[in-house]
């Protein structure tokens, strides 16, 4: 994929499909809502509200007043909702990223490598993968601390072997490909073949997984911070909103499901984006090879009668 | 043409070897194949598919190391190396030894261009690896390069994709030769072209031979092809070596029975009533 060919379809005016454009909507919304939330509701997310509880101590349930109710200390639920977006989004797209390049790096460089190197970095890169996880992520957090950054951190080195296990398969078929063959015969080093050729032909998949796995990264980070080893009290994530009120559960549903399906509904949306930009990128891809046009008929027409 | 040997292989076999433990399996691609390639000429390598001819240049090219026997060959010095010597022998190439003074081309020249890259920027690619100017010795560049092969300035700013196929192996063609190389190798370059353009082609290289007066290793399974370009001829059959000679020799008097086999299934136009018949 070429970027004047990316460039000329994004030119075209073609309808999105349903799904994707629903998640875009989804996704830019929520994004819309984290960025612009001083303006979209005048409560803070941190204080309780004068009158966010019951006259029994209780969350109150969404009304007019309260779209999505209060929390356990009586705080704007559309508040920590939409200030907990801020750092939820911001974990799992600073976690996918940092993933995505370390990915790329290894497996782009495990792939170009040889013999016992290659077979090293690899090695190294499934032992990686052995970890589940989860487990590896709460293991890293007790060790340097819960914090927002050391949440991103700590999921993107626990994402980073599958993109680098992607990115090696995809570097192996490249560097069989001849115009790697013929830039070896003229003396390319590996990092001249890896910066100049083969990034280019990885930045499809380093795309897609910017998008795709951002759908993970924002689970991972609701989990990390629900298990109260990601993004700290008292700035809000989504995660955190449920551990919080999870023992309101049974009598205060909304303070759960509510973070809960913005949780589902941001890891849906990029899952669904995620998808179709593959499927284009890929339907990009083999269009490099296009099959001969009636013009390159007529360019080989005027060279057989130049030859004749 | 001189009669100094570029390349030398003395009784080289290759053996590729495949799985391990119990499922190990070894398949013999070249087996004990004596070759000189001489300054100045142009050898051509004809055999059917799998008989190791590719590999045999693989070989040749540093690319794969031969299992047993011997590789030799000797590259002119680059001003740049400072030695006053004509020419250096390296013995067992790998590829960074013969870096920038071995073009090859290959059989689909689509692949052969990285297809992000335009034409300018993998002719120069080839220029600024092989020294460190986009203009070779003499200040030609990419257009330059080009126009040799036929192909006009405009296409310089072409991609692979944009080109057709007769168009993108002189592309090919033009990327080799602008590094002066001591040996282009020419693996089945023509074997994807129709005839038309195969002619074409043909007339380009033997025009570029005489100019440049480059060594050239022609590999094909068209022996009418490669006849019409190579000095000399050797025939492989299951990676064997089973019969080497001056083309015009080869021709008329073949020694063994698969070339034999080889020129009887070169077509032959002959007319007849109503049409022309193979």
């Amino acid at each position: 994929m070429t970027w004047d060919v990316a460039v000329r379809c994004a030119g075209r005016r073609r309808k999105l499909p349903t799904g994707p454009a629903l998640g875009l909507a989804a996704i830019s919304l929520i994004i819309a809502g984290a960025l612009l939330a001083p303006l979209l509701t005048p409560h803070s997310p941190n204080l309780p509200l004068p009158d966010g509880m019951t006259p029994d101590g209780m969350p109150k349930p969404p009304s007019l007043a309260h779209w999505f109710g209060t929390d356990n200390l009586g705080r704007s639920m559309v508040a920590r909702v939409l200030y907990g977006a801020r750092a939820t989004l911001l974990v799992g797209v600073v976690s996918n990223t940092i993933a995505v390049v370390v990915g790329t790096l290894v497996g782009g460089i495990g792939g170009m490598l040889e013999g016992r190197a290659e077979a090293a970095v690899m090695r190294f890169v499934d032992l990686m993968l052995a970890f589940p996880a989860l487990i590896l992520a709460i293991a890293i957090a007790s060790i340097i601390g819960p914090s927002l950054w050391n949440a991103a951190l700590i999921i993107a080195l626990s994402n980073w072997t599958w993109i680098a296990r992607v990115v090696y398969t995809k570097t192996l078929s490249i560097r069989e490909r001849n115009f790697i063959t013929a830039a070896r015969l003229l003396g390319a080093s590996r990092w001249y073949l890896f910066s100049r050729h083969l990034l280019m032909h990885l930045a499809p998949i380093m795309l897609v997984w910017e998008t795709l796995g951002i759908a993970t990264t924002v689970q991972m980070s609701a989990a990390l911070s629900f298990l109260g080893v990601g993004v700290q009290p008292p700035t809000p994530s989504w995660g955190n909103i449920i551990h919080d009120n999870q023992n309101y559960f049974t009598v205060a549903p909304w303070t759960v499901l509510i973070p809960g399906v913005f949780i589902l509904v941001l890891s849906l949306s990029f899952n669904i984006v995620g998808e179709y930009v593959h499927e284009k990128m890929e339907a990009l891809e083999s269009r490099e090879r296009r099959p001969e046009t009636a013009e390159d008929a007529r360019e080989r027409f005027g060279e057989i009668e130049h030859a004749g | 043409m001189s009669e100094a040997p570029v390349i030398e292989l003395d009784h080289v076999s290759l053996v590729y070897r495949a799985g391990w433990g119990g499922a190990k399996s070894e398949t013999l691609a070249v087996d004990d194949v004596s070759l000189v390639v001489n300054e100045g000429e142009c050898l051509g390598l004809v055999g059917g598919s799998g008989s190791g001819k590719s590999t045999l240049a693989r070989v040749m090219t540093g690319q794969i190391a031969a299992t047993s026997g011997a590789v030799c060959i000797r590259l002119r010095e680059d001003a740049a190396t400072g030695h006053a010597s004509g020419r250096r022998t390296i013995t067992a190439p790998r590829p960074r030894d013969v870096a920038g003074h071995v073009g090859l081309v290959f059989q689909d020249p689509y692949a052969s261009f990285d297809p992000h890259w335009t034409l300018r920027r993998s002719i120069e690619e080839a220029l600024l690896l092989k020294g460190s100017s986009r203009r070779d010795h003499a200040g030609r560049g990419a257009t330059d390069f080009l126009e040799m092969v036929g192909l006009n300035a405009a296409f310089a700013a072409r991609r692979p994709g944009a080109l057709s196929g007769g168009q993108i192996q002189r592309a090919a063609i033009a990327r080799a030769i602008a590094i002066n190389p001591d040996v282009l190798i020419l693996d089945e370059a023509l074997s994807s072209l129709d005839v038309s353009v195969q002619a074409n082609a043909l007339g380009l290289l033997a025009r570029l031979r005489q100019e440049l007066s480059l060594t050239i290793v022609f590999i094909g399974h068209n022996l009418a092809v490669v006849g019409a370009i190579a000095d000399r001829v050797a025939v492989m059959e299951a990676g064997r070596l089973v019969e080497a000679g001056p083309t015009a020799q080869l021709y008329r008097a073949p020694q063994s029975d698969y070339t034999r086999q080889l020129i009887r299934a070169v077509p032959k136009l002959r007319h007849r009533q109503g049409g022309v018949a193979a």
